[in-house]
């Protein structure tokens, strides 16, 4: 295991590594900056482009997006009040109060030094569990594969925290479309529709570019204007220097936060919007001066700034471990495994060692550069936001455009793109939590997969899916996820009743 | 019931499609034979009746509370969480919206890239972004000739060239449109 992260080490310092780390990176901030876009849309738009791309190339650029989104919308949440990623929302709190006192420079150094520290714990933690993880995942059989995804997408429909039936049922629906075109599990064709088209299944690049890039265009053209107004930033290099050194007067503050971030980043669909308000909440809650925060305080930034990116270390442990996505990331980060033939799980973690600490050295690389990018040039960056939406939608169009046709050079991809965002727009509307829908279409072979594969090793007979330990424990927490929210939910309803009464 | 205004019009058109997906899968997995059809029925009926409820919770929005706290009538607008809230104007965007896409998909399917990217961004920034005619020009041919740097002379990408070369032989080469369906 660490005779690879040696290789990868050496590979990480190649230049067109560097190059690729740099360019995810880079992408990462400018998304993370613009209010709306984001790491989901990032990845999304640069998905089709690494067809063809070494894979170890093509990881590190997209943990160079995923490292630094979340510290690249710190940057407007400072300066401008408007949190670049839902992620960032806290930090508005105290750095847009800093940044009014003339603080700004300050704030940025505290966020860009949090994120940092916050992803190294996340991404230590990371590397020290694999082993375990290695072993954890050959205790799982098919049969509690099944239920992991069960799990999987029961747990990212709570946390979506919409409509629990309509997360379920998107969630089906997702896996009802994975089920079209040929079946590996089967070797045969259905619910084709006699369609040439449809004999490969509906591919997840133009899905997902339809889904997360074309329709969130559509959400936020529709919408219009700035999103972010002032473009008058100036930032010292003095105080950018002096907040990054000031972290570390929070150590307890910055703790709490990477570990809040780390272990609510691994829970399927908490992420880091949950992460950044449970961290900062704790850190007031338990502060001797919680009237500090919210005015301009330094250790409010930290709290949220260390949590927001210390997800990223806890959210790649169930996508790398089992291929459970987590969040749209991950969903988009599984996308790029099947891209490049890569099957996360068992075999990434026993034969594609090279894969995963490309990733984890890609995410750690990119976070640094981001520091110092933040720390030289934040007042400059804070601009980007700034940019009508307008001016950034037919971009966003040509590129999704673009990359759809170029993965397979096929321009019905391109229809089922404009197909997927029309969709997307319209169960957004409705309240389906895309996400669900789309973690429910990566996983739908593996759920098949798993299911007969199971009937196969007990002879057709269904007990083999309640008796193993591990598929009993994740049915008992099924059962106990579902009737917590029942009783939440009549709770609710009752409390609703007591007091309209 | 209640009233069906725009919004609760979408979420319904939503569902009744969601409904024909399902239906399909589960009653088209009927043809397959053993295993074949058990993940689509397994997941496709639970899925179908969640859609049933859900369609029926949006008729008799009464129905989702168990007891209803307070009075007012069946016909009293009952809010909707998953409610969009957008206002006819907004709505005329996003038509506006899928109008540009679907335009700039029927223009790459006839014209090809080359040619669609530099008209597509010359319009939208005129039209969409008010960006001067001139401006919107110039924009429009500064980035298409970076993609055209970028795909064909850096990554070696072919990027479709449009049917209408096909139509009209001998220019341009032309691009072969993949069969949706064998025969056509």
């Amino acid at each position: 295991m660490f005779e690879a992260f040696g290789d990868a080490l050496v590979q990480m310092f190649q230049p067109a590594s560097m190059l690729a780390i740099f360019f995810g990176m880079a992408v990462g901030v400018i998304f993370g900056i613009i209010p709306g876009l984001g790491s989901v849309i990032a990845m999304t738009l640069l998905l089709p482009f690494t067809f063809g791309w070494d894979p170890i190339l093509a990881m590190y650029a997209f943990a160079g997006i995923m490292g630094t989104a979340s510290t690249g919308g710190a940057v407007p949440a400072i300066l401008l009040n408007t949190p670049g990623t839902i992620a960032n929302v806290c930090t508005t709190f105290d750095g847009y109060p800093m940044a009014q006192r003339g603080e700004g420079g300050r704030a940025l150094g505290l966020a860009a030094s949090a994120s940092a520290l916050g992803t190294l714990f996340s991404i230590f933690v990371l590397a020290a569990l694999l082993p375990l993880a290695k072993l954890m995942i050959l205790a799982f059989g098919a049969p509690d594969i099944f239920w992991l995804i069960i799990v999987g997408l029961l747990a990212v429909t709570f946390a979506s925290r919409q409509n629990m039936a309509k997360g379920i049922a998107a969630g089906g629906v997702g896996i009802l479309i994975a089920l079209i075109g040929f079946s590996p599990v089967f070797g045969k064709l259905r619910f084709s529709l006699g369609s040439e088209y449809l004999w490969d299944g509906i591919e997840v690049v133009p899905l997902a570019v339809g889904f997360f890039a074309l329709s969130e265009l559509i959400a936020y053209t529709s919408r219009g204007g700035t999103i972010a107004q002032k473009s008058d930033i100036k930032v010292g290099i003095k105080q950018l220097l002096q907040g990054a050194m000031e972290v570390f007067k929070y150590p307890g503050i910055l703790l709490r936060g990477s570990v809040i971030g780390t272990v609510i980043g691994a829970i399927p669909g908490a992420g880091g919007a949950v992460s950044n308000f449970l961290s900062y909440t704790s850190a007031k809650q338990s502060s001797k001066t919680p009237e500090l925060f919210g005015t301009g305080f330094a250790g409010g930034i930290v709290a949220s700034e260390s949590a927001n990116d210390a997800k990223d270390g806890g959210i790649l442990l169930p996508t790398l471990t089992f291929g459970i996505p987590g969040n749209g990331e991950m969903v988009i980060l599984m996308g790029a495994f099947v891209l490049h033939g890569i099957q996360p799980g068992r075999d990434l973690l026993v034969n594609r060692l090279d894969v995963v600490w490309a990733i984890i050295l890609g995410v750690i690389g990119a976070q640094l550069l981001t520091t110092v990018v933040i720390l030289l040039a934040g007042g400059y960056l804070a601009r980007i936001a700034t940019v009508p939406v307008r001016y950034i939608a037919p971009f966003v169009a040509v590129l999704s455009f673009i990359g759809v046709y170029a993965v397979r050079s096929n321009i019905w991809d391109v229809l089922l793109a404009v197909a997927a965002a029309i969709a997307g727009f319209g169960l957004r509307k409705a309240g389906f939590p895309i996400i669900t829908l789309v973690i429910g279409f990566v996983l739908g072979e593996l759920a098949e997969k798993s299911f007969v594969q199971s009937l196969q090793i007990a002879g057709g007979s269904y007990s083999i899916f309640f008796s193993r330990p591990v598929s009993i424990i994740l049915i008992l927490l099924i059962v106990g996820t579902l009737g917590y929210n029942l009783y939440k939910a009549i709770k609710a309803n009752v409390d609703s009743k007591v007091t309209g009464a | 019931m209640m009233h069906l205004n725009r919004d609760r019009a979408l979420n319904l058109i939503v569902y009744a499609v969601l409904m024909v997906f399902v239906s399909s899968i589960v009653i088209g997995s009927h043809v397959y034979e053993g295993r074949q059809r058990m993940v689509p029925l397994v997941i496709g009926i639970p899925t179908m009746l969640l859609l049933v409820g859900i369609t029926v919770v949006e008729l008799w929005p009464g129905l989702a509370q168990f007891n209803k706290a307070k009075g007012g009538g069946e016909d009293e607008p009952v809010p909707v969480a998953t409610a969009s809230g957008i206002n006819a104007g907004r709505w005329q965007r996003v038509v506006t919206i899928f109008a540009w896409l679907i335009g700039f998909f029927v223009l790459i399917l006839i014209f090809g890239y080359y040619l669609s990217v530099p008209l597509f961004l010359a319009a939208f920034f005129n039209r969409e972004a008010e960006v001067a005619l001139r401006k919107s020009i110039l924009i429009a041919i500064g980035v298409s000739v970076a993609l055209f740097l970028l795909f064909n002379l850096l990554l070696d990408i072919p990027l479709w060239p449009g049917i209408l070369p096909m139509v009209i032989p001998s220019i341009l080469g032309g691009g072969s449109i993949p069969p949706l369906y064998r025969g056509l």
